[in-house]
């Protein structure tokens, strides 16, 4: 019999302890595990979802807001700007691109967004769609690929909208019924109509609905004075250029320009804020895992005390003592974290698709995040810390006192 | 054959063993008989390498004790010694059968067939071939004591060192036991040294020693602390 084989005949034997061992390492992997993967997903997320457009324009109030509104549809808008600021924008020496974007209604709770259709061939070079083509005239909408699919939407298929971001839309939804009743309310006679579906961008683009920017004016009933946009999203022409528009905007009244990376790292640093809180929780959980391993081992020696003390008598060396004593930790370790690891990227699987509809995270929980395998390493080392003390005390005790225990 | 000479030992200030000159010759099976205390078991852990003497040596089989390193005195240990105890310390966890192949393992003895071969040939011997695949807790106490006589055994060890082997025992099965124990280290040329303190087990032995004899502190108890 192997040292591998008795050290697993011995778990088996303490059945229960063992269990309780085996949970507690689990569970800690498995949320590091889930943390580490929703940390790697919201930073590439947040890394590729505004893409070339480096500066956000829109009405005064949080950069954060804004930059989050406008490329993760998350939160309420700030408010709107005049149209003619659009044009403005088009028109300068320091811009490569621009597109201006009005939001303002939803359907079945997936935001509708009204910008130019040169957007798509700006960010995704033109990559081609699922189904159908991009819009074109007012009325037309082009969906997202998560939208298109949680909404069972196809080309051909038509719906009207409510009026109301996603994020407001409960008090959005209050205003509209009081309102319900004034005359020129048409969200209720406005007809969408699909005419395609968008492939896979794997950001928040996935979760919204695609229109020409006009809807909002249409719905509304707008006249062309009253022409507004919610933000406008900039391709800089140089570096130069990035801090020029942003100095322009900023000294206009009732507008702001926002950095786009400096919103998104000041958002990543308010989620690593919040990390860093969930690490000190899980710090608690790896400790009380480790102490569960000891107490775990110190009474699995308790219980064998005669075993090694009869080791010692037929001549197994302090060596092979140390082994399977040590032995028995890592390999209760070993075993709660691949189990930790197996069942945190089953979590991921089966809620990936619904925190991407509600939070816009998108897992890769068929992956190892980056550091999941240090986790794991570091899961082992502390199998052995935790099993070297009680593995040392037996190691140094006379055989004959442990004989007579 | 084992060889002692001038061996001391005491437990801090208490000395407990004196022991001038003492020989047990190859495939003698010797009884020590002797009160509670008299340094029976002592003598005993001594001759297994268990206890280290304070001085004096052990020679077995030409090899003495004394001089080896505790590494030394475990590889000594698990080649030369079996050892058969008063409460049988099978491991609860493993098989009948797995307690000798676990006890097997760092030992040279042969192929993986051949070795379940020579289990089953011990089983069949000692009258357990129906309860190799039974846990400890599942065998009555005489056949756990039969377990662990094929655990020391099994190796053919030259020396067999047994500590009270039937202390736990009812009369009839500690007297099937020990004739038993007494038939195999006579069929495989075993030395044996057993240490029991009834007199009726005893007069089984062809050589039964009283601790008295040997132990010189026995027969000066006043003066124990003068001698060592």
């Amino acid at each position: 019999m192997t040292a591998w084989g008795y050290i697993w005949r011995n778990i088996k034997h303490r059945a229960m302890l063992s269990t309780l061992t085996i949970v507690a390492v689990t569970v800690t992997v498995a949320i590091f595990s889930l943390l580490l993967m929703s940390k790697e997903s919201i930073e590439h997320g947040a890394q590729k979802g505004y893409g070339p457009f480096e500066v956000v324009i829109g009405a005064e109030g949080s950069e954060a807001q804004l930059v989050l509104h406008t490329f993760y549809r998350m939160g309420a808008p700030l408010g709107n700007i005049p149209y003619e600021l659009l044009q403005q924008v088009k028109d300068s020496e320091h811009v490569d691109q621009a597109f201006g974007i009005t939001t303002g209604d939803q359907y079945n709770g997936y935001s509708i967004v009204g910008i130019e259709a040169a957007y798509f061939g700006t960010r995704y070079d033109n990559r081609a769609l699922q189904q159908g083509r991009l819009y074109q005239a007012t009325g037309e909408v082009t969906l997202g690929y998560t939208a298109a699919k949680e909404l069972g939407l196809e080309v051909g298929d038509q719906f009207t909208g409510a009026h109301g971001t996603v994020a407001g839309f409960d008090q959005e939804e209050h205003h509209s019924d009081e309102s319900a009743h004034e005359p020129h309310d048409t969200h209720h006679s406005f007809i969408y109509t699909v005419v395609g579906i968008l492939p896979q961008l794997s950001n928040s683009d996935d979760r919204a609905i695609f229109t020409t920017m006009d809807y909002a004016w249409a719905v509304h009933d707008s006249t062309e004075e009253e022409r507004e946009v919610t933000t406008i999203i900039v391709k800089p022409s140089s570096l130069l250029g990035l801090q020029m528009i942003k100095q322009q905007m900023d000294a206009q009244s009732g507008v702001q320009a926002a950095y786009s990376s400096k919103a998104i790292a000041d958002v990543l640093n308010m989620v690593d804020t919040g990390s860093q809180l969930m690490m000190i929780m899980l710090g608690i959980c790896t400790l009380l895992a480790a102490t569960s391993l000891v107490l775990s081992l110190v009474a699995s020696i308790q219980e064998r005390k005669r075993d090694v003390g009869l080791m010692r008598l037929v001549g197994k060396s302090k060596r092979y003592i140390l082994m399977v004593t040590i032995g028995e930790g890592v390999l209760l370790t070993a075993i709660g974290a691949f189990i930790g690891l197996l069942a945190g990227h089953i979590t991921g699987a089966i809620i990936s698709k619904q925190l991407f509809v509600y939070a816009g995270i998108q897992l890769q929980p068929w992956s190892l995040a980056e550091y999941e395998l240090l986790m794991l390493i570091g899961a082992l080392m502390l199998g052995i810390l935790a099993s070297l003390g009680p593995a040392l005390k037996v190691y140094r005790t006379d055989p004959i006192s442990l004989f007579r225990a | 054959m084992i060889t002692i000479q001038q061996l001391k030992k005491s437990y801090g200030q208490q000395p407990i063993l004196y022991i001038p000159q003492w020989t047990v010759q190859q495939g003698e099976q010797v009884a020590l008989l002797g009160p509670s205390g008299c340094g029976k078991s002592t003598l005993l852990h001594l001759l297994g390498g268990v206890l280290a003497a304070d001085a004096g040596s052990i020679t077995i089989n030409g090899q003495t004790l004394s001089t080896m390193s505790e590494a030394a005195r475990d590889e000594f240990r698990s080649k030369q010694i079996g050892y058969v105890f008063q409460d049988f310390y099978l491991i609860p966890s493993l098989t009948a059968k797995e307690n000798i192949e676990w006890a097997l393992t760092s030992q040279e003895r042969g192929s993986t067939m051949k070795r379940k071969q020579l289990i089953e040939q011990w089983f069949e011997r000692v009258g357990l071939s129906d309860h190799m695949n039974r846990y400890p807790s599942q065998l009555s106490r005489g056949q756990q004591q039969r377990v662990a006589m094929i655990r020391a055994l099994i190796h053919t060890p030259p020396l067999v060192l047994a500590d009270e082997p039937t202390g736990s025992l009812d009369w009839e099965t500690a007297s099937h036991i020990m004739q038993l124990l007494l038939e195999l280290s006579k069929e495989h040329s075993m030395t044996l040294v057993t240490v029991t303190h009834d007199l009726h087990l005893a007069g089984l032995y062809p050589t039964t020693v009283q601790m008295k004899e040997i132990n010189e502190l026995m027969k000066l108890p006043a003066q124990r602390g003068v001698l060592v």
